[in-house]
């Protein structure tokens, strides 16, 4: 009796344990799911009022709308988490206008897309827009491993186009941020 | 009697073992590469109206050594009888193998672009209304790295913080106007920076001393931007 009470013992204690263990392996896509929907977004579209307040993560980038297209794109402005990103992508509408379409796509990290329709509305992206998106897509396209002299030219050309000390400032960090790797 | 030697076993391997962290630390700074690079953002003068300047001469003397160095400066070991405590201080010192393009020729290329852009004088390539000489003389950096720990009753703590990195770049600049010396200066340019903001982990000191590697050449970039932007000024006074 003894003996059989040992040997169960170990068992027990093991089918005791499972009930436990299997919610917790059943939620485990949930949590995974959790944390990565809270992650930040890396590109975050702000507009020049929201300048100071959104500025701090060294880890995101910002692009700065100038007030008439931060009106007409209000929807985009401050997508700051993955999930924000992903409820946008659900609600929004077809139709877009060129800026929201290249922005959409930018903030899904769909690159390829956007640097394609980038070329295809050319001149209805506001030049200031325009160059600072080249830029940022020419540094995101891995394959063409660009020297970092060459992608801070283009940096370069964007800022000469700024008006907006608010882009101005982004296009700094974004220098940083490119020796950094971010 | 026991503990005592302990401490003092623990203290030499911890001198022993921080002592190795010399090499290892110039190891993982000697295996970054960045570039020289930075963006220009002074204001630019679109009429050039003060005639023409031509560049006589540009020498950049042998500053920078081939390799990335890392020296002990000084440190402490404090070996108690149940804890013991130290702190190592470095030293680091940029070589050019670190740099991935040539900096002699990085640094004559962005005084001619920040002369372009901000003086308001015309570059001339043959022949000008005035001369300029520049001399580079001197790079001074200085990159502090410090390590230190304690070891309490078989527990050890370390921690490895560095910066700011700050660069002072010294020139002779002349100016020749008709063959005759109008201006004639020593001029700076200076930077001080930090590794652009990070969390680090324990484990991660690796990706940290790869961040100050960058801060290094960051540093030094903003630095020649410095010193660029104060000789076109002293030009444009003239």
């Amino acid at each position: 009796m003894r003996k059989s009470l040992r040997r169960n013992g170990p068992c027990k204690a093991t089918e005791n344990k499972r009930p436990y263990l299997f919610p917790l392996i059943s939620a485990l896509p949930i949590i995974v799911l959790l944390f990565s929907c809270s992650s930040p977004a890396r590109y975050v579209i702000i507009s020049e009022d929201m300048k100071d307040a959104e500025l701090r993560d060294a880890n995101q980038r910002f692009v700065c709308l100038m007030k008439e297209d931060a009106r007409d794109n209000a929807a985009l402005l401050a997508l700051n988490t993955k999930s924000a990103v992903r409820d946008y992508e659900q609600r929004r509408k077809a139709g877009l206008n060129p800026v929201e379409d290249v922005l959409s796509r930018l903030i899904q990290e769909d690159y390829k897309k956007a640097a394609e329709l980038l070329n295809t509305y050319g001149d209805r992206i506001p030049a200031y827009l325009k160059l600072i998106l080249k830029a940022d897509l020419a540094s995101e396209d891995k394959k063409k491993d660009m020297q970092d002299g060459e992608l801070v030219k283009m940096y370069q050309a964007a800022f000469d186009v700024q008006n907006s000390e608010a882009n101005r400032e982004i296009i700094k960090l974004r220098i940083r941020q490119l020796r950094y790797g971010r | 009697m026991f503990n005592s030697m302990k401490s003092v076993l623990a203290a030499a391997l911890i001198v022993l073992v921080t002592g190795c962290a010399t090499g290892s630390i110039q190891n993982r700074l000697q295996n970054n590469e960045n570039e020289l690079t930075y963006l220009h953002d002074s204001a630019k003068v679109a009429e050039k109206n003060g005639g023409t300047v031509k560049i006589s001469s540009f020498i950049v003397d042998d500053v920078l050594p081939p390799s990335t160095t890392v020296k002990n400066t000084s440190w402490f070991v404090l070996p108690f009888l149940f804890v013991d405590i130290w702190k190592y201080d470095y030293q680091a010192s940029l070589g050019y193998e670190q740099i991935k393009n040539n900096y002699k020729k990085f640094i004559q290329e962005s005084f001619i672009e920040e002369l372009k852009r901000s003086g308001k004088f015309r570059h001339a390539e043959d022949k000008g209304n005035m001369e300029i000489g520049i001399k580079i003389k001197k790079i001074a950096m200085s990159a502090p790295i410090r390590k230190d720990g304690m070891f309490l009753v078989g527990s050890m703590t370390t921690q490895t913080s560095a910066g700011p990195v700050d660069v002072v770049v010294t020139a002779d600049a002349v100016v020749k106007k008709d063959g005759k010396d109008v201006f004639s200066k020593e001029l700076l340019g200076k930077h001080r920076t930090n590794a652009l903001s990070a969390h680090y982990t324990a484990n991660e000191e690796g990706k940290f001393l790869d961040d100050y590697a960058t801060a290094m050449v960051e540093c030094l970039s903003i630095a020649i931007k410095n010193l660029n932007e104060n000789i076109v000024k002293e030009i444009n006074a003239i």
